[in-house]
């Protein structure tokens, strides 16, 4: 997932929805980038695996479809908004360091997601870095 | 005399305005942070999607309500799923 979440201090509510919306070429194009094949595949996969651990740990798709444009056409996937990647959320604590007990919660979540991805969906992550690392809202935010 | 009292007096309103609102003389840019967004010349065919607060998508289900962030294929946008 290439974007990046800020925590809005609008209420949240469950209607309240991340749309990316991707570039034409991105898309069936020369820079494919197989996302929503991919988004799709875990889709079907955690589908009725709701016992798989890791399986709620991964951002999940929550509707798809195609938007024209006058660049052309364009996917436009809907996830639910999420809070600060891992790097901002370092940068709210003091030194700025995330606390122990902190990271080991965020390194278990991690390593989980990642155990559904390779173990149950048969997916590498080639890009694992903090800026792609994001912590859920919690509904009183 | 006048012209003294004139001048005090323009000093004193002056000094009790706030910093932008004295117009540009004051530092441009001494509290101005450099912020990164996509690159424009990728609004182009082939490219990103050109979109407005407020654009509605998938038949206005979907309302942009602000920008939440980009990458080099995709921009991303918080909505409000109207249905």
């Amino acid at each position: 997932m290439l974007f990046f979440c800020l925590i809005s201090l609008t209420p949240r509510t469950n209607q309240h929805v991340a749309l990316k919306i991707l570039t034409a070429d991105a898309c069936d194009g020369e820079n494919d980038t197989f996302e929503l094949d991919i988004l799709r595949h875990m889709q079907a996969k955690s589908q009725g695996a709701g016992s798989v651990v890791g399986s709620d740990k991964v951002l999940g798709l929550l509707d798809e479809f195609s938007h024209t444009g006058p660049n052309g056409r364009h996917t436009c996937l809907v996830f639910k908004p999420m809070g600060p990647d891992m790097s901002h959320f370092r940068s709210l604590f003091h030194f700025p360091r995330i606390p122990i007990p902190v990271a080991k919660k965020v390194s278990r979540d991690l390593l989980m997601s990642l155990a559904f991805l390779h173990d149950h969906c048969n997916i590498i992550h080639t890009g694992m870095f903090p800026k792609k690392d994001y912590n859920q809202l919690h509904k009183s935010i | 005399m006048w012209s003294r009292l004139r001048s005090v007096l323009a000093r004193a309103t002056r000094s009790s305005q706030p910093r932008h609102a004295r117009g540009i003389a004051s530092a441009p840019g001494a509290n101005a942070q450099a912020i990164n967004e996509e690159s424009l010349s990728r609004y182009c065919a082939g490219g990103y999607h050109p979109v407005r607060l407020g654009d509605t998508f998938k038949a206005g289900q979907y309302r942009v309500l602000r920008k939440l962030g980009y990458g080099l294929y995709s921009t991303v946008w918080l909505a409000y799923n109207e249905e």
